[in-house]
């Protein structure tokens, strides 16, 4: 059998990670995810597992090229939460696609040697938009990747705590499957 | 509806690959996952012929047809892939895992 490898290969340690979850979002939403970040970072202590969410507004280290930034700080994470909105949708400045990139190159190595995606990187949650709002976009092939028990609605805090509840069960998994 | 070994060692590679792409959206069911994945794209499943296979589109497209004829897979308007019962059945026998009673009885010996 002729095996084609692909030739976009990102050498990523998922174990070695200064962050649980990268958000990527558009300037629209940035209360929403702030709140997230708060959320996620709060709860996680309470539960005797703290864990660090890089978010822009508070993390970005000034005066470094932005590309570089959006990749360096992707593999420093352990997962890309996607906020997707119809705000970001209509984005025209086009960062949250370029980290939408580079993060499936990362999902993208971290499951070269199988037939699909096992362990994803790339976490989409997905809040007031349809089907045929993502239709054309490269979002549609996640449309299908969500989380349970998530409604577009769900509550912040609702979610937060679904999102440790991910990380603990897809931590598990890397590590069976020698990640 | 069990398959035997016999069934499951006369699927072409490409169609058992094919299938066995479809095994997250099984997995993610059977496990409770937080992250449930409910269809595969046709893109990926494209992208994943090619590369072990060398299949060009229509090639691709030509193994999705076999399955969807044989009642083994279903393709949405948006097209995404999932196995119907059968492709599931025909999975588990392929992944040789057991089926789960889960609430059904035990039928008794009588």
């Amino acid at each position: 059998m002729a095996t084609r490898r692909s030739p976009w290969f990102v050498p990523y340690q998922a174990t070695d990670t200064e962050y649980s979850f990268f958000i990527s979002y558009v300037q629209g939403d940035a209360k929403d995810v702030k709140r997230l970040k708060q959320e996620l970072e709060t709860k996680s202590a309470k539960r005797h597992d703290p864990f660090q969410c890089f978010l822009d507004i508070d993390d970005w280290p000034l005066g470094r090229v932005s590309m570089e930034v959006i990749r360096e700080y992707l593999l420093r994470s352990q997962f890309m939460i996607a906020w997707i909105t119809p705000s970001y949708l209509q984005n025209t400045r086009g960062w949250n696609w370029m980290e939408l990139a580079s993060a499936s190159l990362i999902e993208l190595s971290m499951n070269h040697d199988r037939l699909v995606t096992l362990a994803p990187f790339v976490v989409p949650i997905f809040r007031g938009v349809s089907v045929s709002d993502v239709e054309r976009t490269p979002w549609l092939e996640f449309w299908q990747r969500k989380i349970g028990q998530l409604n577009q609605r769900t509550s912040i805090p609702k979610l937060a705590e679904l999102l440790i509840s991910l990380r603990q069960e897809e931590s598990k998994r890397r590590i069976d499957l020698g990640l | 509806m069990e398959f035997t070994k016999e069934d499951v060692s006369q699927i072409p590679e490409p169609h058992r690959d094919f299938l066995q792409a479809l095994w997250p959206i099984i997995d993610s069911r059977r496990t409770r996952a937080v992250l449930r994945i409910s269809g595969i794209p046709f893109s990926r499943l494209y992208g994943m012929l090619l590369e072990r296979h060398g299949y060009e589109p229509s090639q691709a497209r030509l193994v999705a047809d076999d399955l969807k004829k044989a009642g083994l897979v279903e393709e949405d308007l948006h097209g995404f892939f999932t196995p119907t019962g059968r492709g599931e059945a025909l999975l588990l026998a392929i992944r040789e895992v057991p089926v789960e009673r889960g609430c059904v009885p035990v039928f008794p010996q009588i």
